[in-house]
């Protein structure tokens, strides 16, 4: 490959990384430059760092960046959620494909339309208070998005519950396309405990009746594994 | 040789049919339209308001194909840059001839950047008076909007509701006293007394444009609020959040309120939810019919002792000529042409709204309730929309949040004016320029 040759891929790209740092970057270090002027129409006098003053000495400013912060919580809990529901699915409990469906579907809608239906449920007279009051189930009738106190906490459910869907799909492909005997072999040692004492303490009884009438030669750790028949209980 | 289309196109057919629509469409673009095309000049018109008054663009449509002495090339901005389209524009000196302007600070900004400019002497003095424009156009002794449609700030109240509580629905309470009364026997009979929805805040914005107006005797005495010569901190300041206070302690106020935005919150009145509350009066015929005329209109209670106080609240959306017009005289002949009776008509037949113009033939309105409140709110003595003062930091960071939170029981109405007069002082130390601005348009203002 001669020299120019190496810059050639790097042209191919050149028009549309122009046209990117045109549209985003432009606007971007406009907006920066901005930020150190008093904005007066489209442009004013350089004010230095009297904005970023100005903004950092408000109360509002502070309580919104603790609001992102709590909204941050809800990270760690939906990777928790999205494992836990796809282990579950992945386990083939009856219906699981039709729970995929519904799970996902949260992810396929635009948040717009979301925003728009949750406001409707979710208002003080809306449908959700309204089954918790049909259940006498008043004092959870709360103004979920009226309330300053509750409104947070609202928007978090609904982030994790809309986020979630994709964490679903993501664990649940992968869970998919690995050999269920690394699965096997990755589950803790107290959950093989379990899972294999289990069944032994269940058949324990009956292989022990099937062996003093003589009717089973194979050893307890056989039947459990591959499901032997015990005649005695046959 | 006959074509068969089933083939397709090949990949340079297709390269040159698309240039050819290409050039086409471009070329369609350049040339002026023959819908628009007249002898007179090419004016450019930008406005706003389909998106409030559906409708309003058949009349643009109707107008600018009729007028003959000006080729009129409107366009219909979006919501979010009415103000920065226009600003960028005039600043670029590419402003359009005509130019959409919501009242008062809503384009006062312009006025001071030196972007608009007065209409006396381009528009006759007797049109701008009669299209209502309001006080809030004036600085300096100029006035730079021409009224267009009108927007009667009001309260309403469902005659059904009274008429259950007891009470004379065809006379509603007029001072605080008798509206507390009133509130009491609806809440007696099971019904929220006085809401809507303030989730989105604007509710809070129009019970200050209404309430503020209760303890001031001009528009510049509010001014003075945020040029520091007055002080939300006394007592008559702040006394409307304090009252809306006491609304929400007495449970006079629906319960659903924080969780409901504003206009479905009205949308609770004609519907029987709740029995007063806030509106404005393009949606009165729509209500009436829905209620059959049992929707009553009427000023907020009155408990306030400032000369503005019990006032119908009149507010107008207009349009202006920018200083770098290119044809300042035409606009103004057009401006003219839109407040000409046949013009104003063809605003209601198209909308079903009422133009903003004092001589508009109230004849073929049927609707006694509408032609009611247009006789109180747009043919009799009037007084600006106070809202439209205020500062957009103040805005967004005192007149949206105090009523939400008094509201919802967060703070009291002293405690809102504390958030205003911090909110006011930060935004008077960081803005000089604006304050002396402000302090100049209270004398026009009557401060």
């Amino acid at each position: 490959m001669n020299h120019s040759a190496r810059f050639v891929p790097y042209l191919y790209v050149a028009p549309l990384v122009a046209l990117l740092l045109f549209v985003f970057g432009y606007p971007l270090v406009r907006i920066f430059e901005f930020s150190f002027k008093m904005v007066r129409g489209i442009d004013g006098p350089w004010i230095g760092w009297r904005n970023y003053d100005l903004v950092l000495s408000q109360p509002l400013f502070w309580e919104s960046v603790q609001h992102n912060m709590l909204l941050l919580v809800a990270v760690p809990f939906m990777v928790g959620w999205s494992l836990l529901i796809a282990v579950v699915l992945y386990e083939r409990l009856k219906g699981w494909k039709l729970y995929r469906v519904v799970l996902f579907l949260p992810y396929i809608l635009a948040i717009p339309i979301i925003a728009v239906i949750m406001k409707k449920i979710f208002q003080f007279n809306g449908p959700v208070n309204e089954v918790l009051r049909w259940l006498s189930l008043d004092f959870l009738a709360l103004d979920w998005i009226g309330s300053s106190d509750v409104a947070l906490w609202t928007v978090m459910m609904l982030i994790i519950w809309r986020e979630s869907a994709l964490g679903i799909i993501l664990f649940l492909a992968r869970l998919l396309s690995l050999d269920e005997s690394l699965i096997e072999s990755a589950k803790p040692p107290a959950w093989r405990l379990i899972s294999e004492s289990v069944p032994m303490l269940i058949i324990w009884p009956r292989w022990m009746m099937a062996r003093r009438s003589d009717t089973s030669s194979a050893t307890l750790s056989e039947c459990v594994e591959s499901k032997i028949a015990i005649p005695a209980l046959a | 040789m006959k074509r068969n289309w089933r083939e397709g196109f090949s990949r340079r057919e297709l390269l040159k049919t698309s240039a050819g629509l290409g050039a086409g469409v471009a070329l369609n673009g350049l040339l002026p339209s023959t819908a628009a095309r007249a002898a007179g000049p090419d004016l450019n018109m930008w406005w706003w308001g389909e998106q409030e008054l559906p409708g309003l663009k058949a009349v643009v449509d109707d107008a600018v194909k009729s007028y003959t002495a000006a080729s009129v090339k409107p366009m219909l901005q979006d919501t979010a840059v009415v103000i920065s389209q226009f600003q960028t524009a005039a600043a670029a000196g590419e402003a359009p001839d005509i130019q959409f302007l919501w009242n008062g600070i809503y384009h006062m900004e312009s006025v001071w950047l030196g972007y608009l400019q007065p209409l006396e002497g381009l528009v006759s003095d007797q049109v701008i008076k009669d299209s209502s424009p309001t006080l809030l156009s004036r600085f300096g002794g100029k006035t730079y909007r021409v009224g267009w449609y009108a927007l009667p700030m009001i309260w309403i109240y469902n005659k059904d509701l009274y008429d259950k509580a007891g009470l004379d629905a065809d006379k509603a309470p007029a001072t605080w006293d008798e509206f507390l009364a009133a509130c009491e026997k609806l809440k007696s009979a099971g019904i929220a007394p006085l809401g809507g929805g303030i989730q989105d805040g604007y509710w809070g914005e129009w019970y200050f444009g209404h309430a503020i107006a209760q303890n001031v005797d001009s528009a510049g005495e509010v001014i003075g609020l945020f040029t520091g010569e007055r002080d939300f901190r006394e007592p008559k300041y702040h006394e409307h959040w304090v009252k809306l206070e006491e609304l929400k302690k007495a449970g006079f106020l629906n319960a659903d309120m924080s969780s409901t935005e504003l206009y479905p919150g009205i949308d609770l009145i004609p519907a029987g939810k709740i029995a007063a509350g806030q509106s404005v009066g393009a949606r009165v015929p729509k209500d009436s019919e829905m209620t059959k005329g049992r929707i009553g209109t009427m000023v907020m209670p009155v408990y306030g002792k400032g000369k503005l106080a019990g006032k119908p609240i009149f507010d107008s959306q207009g349009l202006g000529i920018p200083t770098k017009a290119k044809n300042p005289k035409d606009a103004a002949a057009f401006l003219e042409y839109l407040q000409s009776p046949e013009q104003l008509k063809l605003l209601h037949d198209k909308t079903g709204w009422i133009p903003a113009n004092t001589n508009f033939d109230l004849s073929v309105i049927t609707d006694p309730v509408v032609v009611d409140m247009w006789k109180r709110w747009g043919q009799s003595e009037n007084i600006p929309y106070l809202a439209n003062l205020v500062p957009g930091q103040f805005y967004e960071q005192a007149l949206l949040p105090s009523a939400q939170q008094v509201v919802e029981g967060k703070i009291t109405g002293e405690e809102a004016g504390e958030l205003a007069y911090k909110v006011a002082k930060e935004w008077r130390d960081f803005n000089p320029d604006i304050v002396e601005n402000y302090k100049k348009w209270s004398t026009d203002l009557g401060g």
